[in-house]
């Protein structure tokens, strides 16, 4: 790679995790702001459960609105049940540990907004550094097989190529290269996915009579592995179905 | 609890806690991406399942429990080991796992559905 290729690569780079520190930077300062101001009293009697304005502040004579049942739908969120992990201050020494934590840190904050991710992630320094994109991409939106494969051709942080059909087995097996390295046969997608895919291929499973998906395809044709690889994809969230 | 041997000598109880203890550690071991640490204790988890469905009236069904436990990997585990003597049930645990979201058990568990109406899937 000559100088100047390299240079403009580090710009980027820089100009990247200096939005993404300003970013963070100012969603913490928005909850601190927020929190200063909100000026609740949790003392203050709500509307209670059950009834159309349930759970808004409300004073003694105040009309509490019809039943629930008989107003509009509304949209309910569903709770986290998870416990928030446990993120130690300073960064643990080995790669498995960091990964873990990371691991556990994304699938938590996948159900929460934006924001509420920011702000999460703003107080983890060593995480940021560490897997910043790689939680990052944990959050992605399914998108379409022409849209992976288009992304294949420019990696990128955060992200892994992934073989719809298993190369290693499938190399095993007496395919060739050019069909197993085609284009047509690489996508980009997360990579704690990636890990969560390439996990599921090689555990045993009662689906597959105690064997592992992997050892279920010894000797399938390529149609059949493409067949489950692609529903996998669907399956764990990185494909559009 | 440690039980490697010897099964029949352990309560139906003690299995089924036993059995919730192999799905949280499996859970540790794919966040690490310690498969080999996965697959012996699926080993495990296959002999109690073995040992509970021998007893009279198919013990299994002790499992259905574990439908509410706070750890995914034990309730996916208690969904797939159940699909044989409550199979609407745990369809819908399955189904449920897998709209949650929550990787990788939500994977699996779509895997689980679709390999169940392919016909791959037969539980026994």
């Amino acid at each position: 790679m000559d100088l100047h290729r390299f240079k403009s690569r580090q710009k980027v780079r820089l100009a990247y995790q200096l939005a993404t520190a300003t970013f963070l930077l100012r969603a913490y300062t928005l909850q601190i702001l927020l929190e200063e101001r909100a000026n609740f009293n949790p003392d203050q009697p709500r509307v209670p459960r059950g009834n159309r304005y349930g759970g808004r502040w409300t004073k003694p004579g105040v009309d509490w609105g019809s039943p629930a049942a008989e107003s509009r739908p509304r949209f309910i969120p569903i709770s986290h049940e998870i416990e928030p992990p446990k993120v130690p201050a300073e960064r643990p020494g080995t790669a498995a540990e960091r990964n873990m934590i990371a691991r556990q840190i994304a699938r938590y904050l996948k159900g929460f907004p934006p924001i509420r991710r920011a702000v999460f992630l703003a107080r983890l320094a060593w995480v940021i550094n560490e897997a910043g994109h790689t939680i990052q991409s944990y959050f992605d939106e399914p998108k379409t097989l022409s849209e992976l494969r288009r992304n294949a051709l420019q990696p990128r942080p955060g992200y892994d190529i992934h073989h719809i059909v298993e190369q290693t087995s499938a190399r095993r097996d007496g395919f060739p290269d050019w069909q197993i390295e085609s284009d047509v046969n690489k996508v980009l997608i997360p990579r704690y996915l990636h890990w969560e895919i390439t996990a599921w291929y090689s555990k045993k499973d009662e689906e597959f009579g105690g064997l592992s998906p992997r050892e279920y395809l010894r000797g399938k044709s390529w149609e059949e592995r493409e067949r489950i690889g692609l529903m996998a994809l669907q399956r764990f969230g990185v494909l559009k179905p | 609890m440690k039980i490697r041997q010897n099964h029949a000598r352990f309560t139906s109880e003690q299995l089924v806690m036993r059995f919730a203890e192999i799905g949280i550690a499996q859970d540790n071991a794919l966040l690490r991406n310690e498969i080999v640490s996965f697959n012996k204790l699926y080993d495990e988890k296959a002999v109690i399942l073995a040992e509970l469905k021998s007893r009279e009236g198919d013990q299994r069904k002790l499992l259905l429990q574990l439908y509410r436990h706070p750890n995914m990997q034990v309730r996916l585990n208690a969904a797939k080991a159940t699909l044989a003597i409550e199979p609407n049930e745990a369809r819908k645990q399955l189904e449920a796992i897998a709209a949650s979201g929550h990787g990788p058990q939500a994977g699996d568990a779509g895997m689980s559905l679709w390999t169940l109406d392919e016909g791959i899937f037969k539980p026994t």
